[in-house]
């Protein structure tokens, strides 16, 4: 097994939760929150996409469970208001992304401009619920303004993928399912 | 050896797409992004609070942006966003986003589309600032 690819890594299909791996999700969503908040200060230079991309090359599907308890903590925290409306699509989206590329890539290159692509078109897929509330131009306006804020997303994400996923999901395939790990190494 | 070559081409096709998006997304913002005037600009600006009193001010300003404009007057408070500055206070009333309510303005009448740092101001300029409720 190369070190340079990702193609190990998978849940056991199941779609029942083992207890290890309730456990493991549970702590996830708390690791995805936390690390979140750490990084607030910085606009858009966000945690969040690393790791549920991490998550879901490992754990396949079950990356839902963490997404679903992520989004629901950042409604408890900063209220429901109109971002967590695109919350709830936005972040499925990445999972779901994820989970149709995976079937098809091996690499962390692919997986890092992945990263950096949905940090691009963060604003463009906040616009949906500006383009439902509002209408086409304000939600070209708002995509408009958030590019800037969309390179720096995409910039991020890129920097954070290319340095951190391929170590951290290594190391999250080894705890998660140590089995499968070890015939790997 | 054909499945690396292909990994390897489907590698380079995947930057190469995320390239041009990044392009495209920077030739947009300099095509249509709001544009400042430079020069001394007069200004109305009209708050209409919930009790339904009004406070006008007439502001003379070199500012290129709202937000700028109305910086010395210290009518707005917020939180910084991805879209800039998310006004959640104007003239000392906050409006509660968790229940649906936020601080919108009209520029001469018409629906702002870009947020107070970003709306360029031009002289004569009349804003409208109001509280929606969105249920």
């Amino acid at each position: 097994m190369s070190t340079t690819s990702t193609s190990l890594s998978s849940s056991n299909g199941n779609a029942r939760l083992t207890l290890r791996e309730l456990v493991s999700l549970s702590l996830l969503s708390a690791i995805i929150i936390a690390a979140k908040e750490a990084m607030s200060l910085l606009p858009n230079i966000e945690p969040v996409t690393l790791l549920l991309i991490c998550i879901t090359i490992v754990y396949g599907a079950k990356a839902f469970y963490p997404c679903a308890i992520f989004v629901l903590a950042e409604g408890l925290i900063y209220g429901f208001g109109w971002y967590f409306f695109v919350y709830v699509y936005i972040w499925p989206i990445l999972v779901a992304a994820v989970l149709l590329i995976r079937r098809v890539n091996t690499s962390y290159v692919i997986w890092t401009v992945v990263g950096a692509l949905y940090g691009l078109l963060f604003g463009p897929l906040c616009c949906i619920e500006a383009f439902v509330v509002s209408g086409w131009q304000m939600a070209f306006s708002y995509w408009i303004s958030g590019i800037p804020y969309d390179i720096i997303h995409f910039v991020g994400n890129a920097v954070l993928c290319g340095v951190l996923l391929k170590p951290l999901t290594q190391l999250l395939q080894r705890l998660a399912y140590p089995e499968k790990g070890a015939s790997a190494s | 050896m054909s499945s690396m070559s292909k990994q390897k081409k489907t590698t380079i096709i995947i930057v190469a797409v995320a390239v041009v998006l990044v392009i495209a997304a920077l030739v947009c913002w300099a095509a249509f992004r709001p544009r400042a005037l430079e020069g001394v600009k007069e200004i109305t600006v009209n708050i209409t609070h919930t009790d339904g009193t009004v406070r006008s001010e007439e502001i003379e300003t070199t500012a290129e942006y709202l937000a700028e404009a109305l910086e010395p007057y210290e009518l707005l408070e917020g939180e910084d966003s991805e879209y800039g500055l998310f006004v959640t206070s104007v003239d000392g009333e906050y409006a509660d986003d968790t229940q649906g309510a936020y601080w919108m303005y009209d520029v001469n009448g018409s629906w702002a589309e870009y947020g107070v740092d970003t709306q360029p101001i031009a002289d004569g300029d009349v804003y409208d600032f109001y509280i929606s409720v969105f249920e």
